[in-house]
């Protein structure tokens, strides 16, 4: 039975330090963003702000970067969330069961999500240099030079080179989520089906995956979230090149706005939440329709 | 269990390195020049300079000054050792605060703007966007020995020196390998693209690539051009003006497009190398000391750093400038405004300290010390003494005296002003996107764009 | 049924496949440690042979003229800082979300969710940091990294605390606590896999974050990672010394993993489910 008193024990005084903080440097700096989206406010005139209307978004529109800003983020989203997703299930399939040996796997597996992604960044750009790096030198190692190449300033694969690597980071994390999810699911189930002569594959399709759409969704969206946002991982690369044929939203945001253009670069911050919400939004209803409990 | 001992673990090991760190900070005010044993490099260690007389006065003793740089300004030892003598005669310490190159000048123009910066800012020819209203006008004897080259980069609409130079101007121009050239029986000077040519075409017969492009970083492929292109402006005011009044574009200039395509068309000839798109300045340096390539477009501040990789081999190299225009009489030697420049924030607390400090940098001992490790040609003249020039000034002053001296667009003056100051448009990036497979009208429609955007942003009249 | 041979075999191949697949994440840290033991033009190179000779040298160039012991004090109270501030705020915020009744509360949490989202403003931060003389103050930076983990924290501490029944609120009010103790006292430490999971992310989050401090602060607060540009410049790379700063910048975090890494991943995991 709730009584009226019972609200002071939930009462809105909790949230009040946190939301507080939040107001002042989260939600004010944004509210200011998008209303100088809208300026023409730049380092060259940085107390004398006018507004232009729409022109940010004109400018943002014809900017041929953008097309390929925004090519290259969804590339690489959708590629490291299938990859992240399908590698981290088949590992954590894989090195769920308590052993030492699979210790020492989910450790090595998870440790590079420890290391800050600009280092990741700086660490690939050796490993993927075409001459001395260690993956065409490995190649040429072992007699597979004829596949050695510019693997970062390539704008064909450039692109693909950056996913792996986003993928070798990160992948541990969802492998850890499934593990988790893996564990909770009762043996019985699995029992029950070899009982009934269902194959490892069958059992695997129709028992694990359904009972683990709670955990793929929250690393799904998780995934989605995260790699529409990259920015580290090409900054740190190839810092948008070679002639911005690697631009993600990320970056190009943060080029227009270390060129000081402040108030066209709140334009395309603002752009570029609108189209990760829309997204994101999307993807959760859709994941939603498909949750199933037992 | 486990979990109780880990944690006493974790805060012993952290508190050790913590503890070993400290002792180590305090010591840091004056380390500005370690012992960098780990590299190959010519230590001109600190100690030497502490012997340069000392006009310091004892109630600087203790005072700790901020210098801002880029940490691609950091790397060679030059600055260091040069701000290290001098925080050593002036009896003060030193510390820095190194952003990353293309960070740098958005985050010194916003510390500036709110008066957040150190004391002390130094900055290359490339960042010169740099806010003047937030920097404090700079007096001293040299600022009247300010060469006309680099004059007009140093002053605010006032006249007040803002930036001081430090650097040498930089000529911009083609490295050669000698040997090379001689092997294949190429004599300098060429005089023009269809010379060119010819003479790359032999260099490549004997098995060596012709021109070496860099094009992963920005700064070099554009060399090519910004060493070409001011002469065909120069001759032609009135586009100058209909530039700047928005009423031509670049790409309306015929001769101006027939230089990109010439330029182009060294790609297209097969007379680069085959890994121009991930290739390095250094990579670059090091193919054109070994032979491997003939020509390589580059500032003469290179020498520096070429003296300091390669000491045996840097005396192999010459400097000349870049025969890329049709017609000889288009020809030119670009001579460069000085490459770096040192200013100081108006909203500084040590503000007559950081004053101090810049002329204590650009007195006599100091200024010969830096000239020792990077030569070139003084942005000063009738200092009264000589500071070391490097061979590559020398040669490029021999052929300025059969062909005009200009700069390069940005800071030639035409009708007396430096009227395209404010149309640099990312120029470096538009040639990273020529050699990248841009047509040639797309880039310089692009370029067009981009300083057009820009001269919106700067409110000029006709954008 | 099969055969023990059979079995061996299935087991062989396993653990050979699933070794060979580690090595993927084995050598390039091999690589970085090889070679900041090298000297410059050595490592340049990138090899995984040993070096010629051991140039220990490396890191007591790299923690002089980086600083490095600065820069782990600065990350230390960055770090901590932070997470204590987004343990306490978050937690509490999330109860009370977590247990109203009332819609107010409803809208405050979808308020901090849209925090997963939306990125960062730097310039109108910068300006709010520097009208309430925050610039370059270690409060300044701790507000901002503290700010910034509260949207997934809230997220993760509401959705666990629904798990948690309601009766035990219902105890503990009949025994006479008062809001605060009823929280701080009875449900926080039910909260410990998700504070752990929270406490883990949001240290590791801040430690490596480059962003917060490059913008807000100058280099005398700035965290180990951005030590690496200090030899890390468009002209002259030193690789062996930026080797050896990458290892110095992820030596304490990976000291924190090794020792309390069944931890993480246990805690990790427990959060990220139940939410």
């Amino acid at each position: 039975m709730r009584s009226r008193s019972m609200s002071r024990y939930y009462s809105a005084w909790f949230v009040m330090p946190a939301f507080i903080l939040f107001l002042v440097f989260f939600i004010l700096p944004n509210i200011a963003s998008f209303v100088l989206g809208f300026t023409d406010w730049s380092l060259f005139y940085f107390d004398d702000i006018r507004f232009n209307g729409l022109d940010n978004f004109e400018r943002l529109f014809t900017e041929a970067n953008f097309l390929t800003a925004i090519k290259n983020t969804f590339y690489f989203a959708i590629l490291t969330v299938i990859v992240k997703n399908v590698l981290g299930f088949l590992l954590a399939l894989l090195v769920h069961k308590p052993s030492r040996y699979n210790n020492y796997l989910r450790s090595v597996i998870f440790l590079p999500i420890t290391i800050s992604s600009i280092v990741v960044a700086i660490v690939f750009v050796a490993i993927y240099n075409p001459s001395n790096g260690i993956l065409n030198e490995g190649l040429r190692a072992v007699g597979l030079g004829g596949l050695a190449n510019d693997w970062l300033f390539d704008p064909k694969i450039a692109m693909t080179s950056i996913s792996f690597m986003e993928v070798w980071q990160w992948t541990g994390f969802n492998m850890c989520i499934f593990i988790a999810g893996l564990q909770s699911i009762s043996k019985e189930y699995y029992e029950a089906a070899s009982i009934d002569g269902a194959s490892k594959f069958k059992q695997t399709l129709h028992i694990t995956l359904p009972l683990l759409m709670q955990s793929i969704n929250i690393t799904v969206i998780f995934s989605i979230i995260s790699g529409l946002k990259v920015f580290a991982q090409v900054y740190g690369t190839t810092n948008g090149g070679p002639a911005d044929a690697t631009q993600v939203l990320g970056t190009f945001l943060y080029k227009s706005f270390g060129q000081g253009y402040l108030g066209y670069s709140s334009a395309v911050g603002l752009v570029t939440t609108a189209i990760i919400m829309i997204l994101t939004l999307g993807i959760l209803a859709f994941l939603r329709k498909r949750e199933v409990e037992y | 269990m486990k979990k109780k001992r880990v944690i006493p673990l974790i805060a012993a090991a952290m508190l050790a390195t913590l503890a070993a760190g400290c002792s180590n900070s305090n010591n840091n005010g004056n380390a500005a020049s370690p012992a960098v044993s780990g590299s190959a490099s010519t230590p001109a260690s600190a100690s030497a300079s502490a012997s340069a007389p000392a006009s310091a006065s004892s109630d600087n003793a203790g005072k700790t000054l901020t210098i801002m740089m880029s940490s691609g300004d950091y790397g060679p030892d030059t600055l260091k050792t040069t701000m290290q003598a001098a925080a050593d005669q002036l009896g003060v310490k030193i510390k820095y605060d190194i952003f990353p190159d293309d960070q740098m000048l958005n985050i010194v123009n916003t510390k500036l703007a709110t008066g957040n910066a150190g004391d002390i800012i130094i900055h290359n020819f490339g960042m010169t966007d740099v806010s003047a209203k937030d920097l404090a006008p700079l007096q001293g004897d040299w600022v009247d020995k300010i060469t006309e080259t680099t004059k007009p980069l140093t002053v605010n609409d006032k006249g007040e020196v803002l930036k001081a130079p430090l650097g040498g101007e930089s000529n911009m121009g083609l490295l050669y390998n000698k040997k090379v050239l001689q092997d294949a029986g190429v004599t300098l000077p060429i005089k023009n693209y269809a010379d060119f040519v010819a003479a790359a075409e032999k260099i490549k017969a004997k098995g060596v690539t012709p021109v070496y492009i860099s094009n992963k970083e920005v700064w070099t492929a554009q060399i090519l051009l910004l060493t070409t292109m001011t002469a065909p402006l120069v001759n032609d005011e009135s586009f100058v003006d209909n530039m700047i009044a928005n009423e031509a574009k670049p790409s309306d200039n015929a001769k101006l497009v027939k230089l990109f395509d010439n330029v182009l068309s060294l790609k297209d000839k097969k007379l680069i190398n085959d890994d121009y798109m991930s290739a390095t300045d250094a990579m670059a340096q090091e193919a054109l000391v070994n032979g491997k390539a003939a020509f390589y477009a580059q500032m003469s501040s290179t020498y520096a750093a070429l003296s300091q990789n390669y000491p045996d081999k840097v005396g192999d190299i010459g400097m000349t400038y870049t025969p890329l225009w049709d017609d000889e009489k288009d020809g030119y030697v670009l001579y460069g405004q000085s490459s770096t420049y040192m200013s100081v924030s108006a909203a500084s607390d040590n503000l007559d300290l950081a004053k101090q400090f810049v002329n204590t940098v650009l007195s006599q001992p100091v200024l010969t010390k830096y000239y020792e490790l990077s030569p070139g040609s003084a942005p000063y003249k009738d200092l009264g003494y000589d500071l070391k020039m490097s061979p590559f000034n020398e040669e490029m002053n021999g052929y300025a005296e059969s062909l005009p001296r200009l700069a390069d667009f940005t800071a030639q003056r035409f009708g007396g002003a430096p009227k395209l100051d404010p149309f640099y448009g990312r120029f470096n990036e538009q040639i990273q996107g020529l050699f990248a497979g841009k047509p040639v009208k797309d880039t310089l429609d692009a370029w067009y764009k981009a300083y057009a955007d820009d001269a919106k942003a700067r409110r000029l009249a006709g954008f | 049924m099969e055969t023990t041979w059979k079995k061996t075999s299935r087991k062989t191949f396993y653990y050979l496949a699933t070794f060979l697949f580690s090595l993927v994440y084995i050598v390039p840290m091999w690589m970085v440690v090889v070679n900041s033991l090298k000297d410059a033009k050595e490592a340049n190179l990138f090899g995984i042979s040993l070096p010629a000779s051991l140039k220990f040298v490396n890191y007591r160039t790299v923690f002089e003229s980086a600083n490095v012991g600065r820069a782990f004090a600065n990350g230390l109270i960055l770090s901590v800082g932070s997470v204590v501030l987004i343990l306490v705020l978050a937690s509490l915020a999330s109860f009370a979300i977590a247990r109203s009744r009332r819609r107010s509360l409803q809208i405050y949490y979808y308020i901090f969710i849209v925090g997963l989202i939306v990125p960062v403003a730097f310039i109108p931060t910068y300006l709010v940091l520097d009208k309430l003389y925050l610039l370059n103050t270690y409060t300044g930076l701790v507000l901002v990294s503290a700010t910034f983990g509260l949207p997934m924290s809230i997220f993760l501490y509401a959705g666990f605390i629904r798990t948690i029944p309601s009766e035990l609120d219902e105890a503990g009010i009949i025994d006479g606590c008062r809001p605060l103790a009823l929280f701080f006292r009875i449900i926080f430490p039910l909260l410990k896999p998700v504070t752990m999971t929270l406490l883990i992310f949001n240290f590791v989050g801040s430690w490596n974050d480059i962003q917060i401090p490059l913008f807000f602060a100058n280099g005398d607060k700035w965290g180990l990672p951005l030590t690496v540009y200090n030899f890390y410049g468009s002209y002259l790379q030193s690789w062996n010394l930026i080797f050896a700063d990458i290892l110095l910048t992820v030596f304490p975090l990976l000291l924190l993993y090794i020792l309390a890494q069944r931890h993480i991943i246990s805690g990790m995991t427990a959060g990220a489910v139940k939410g």
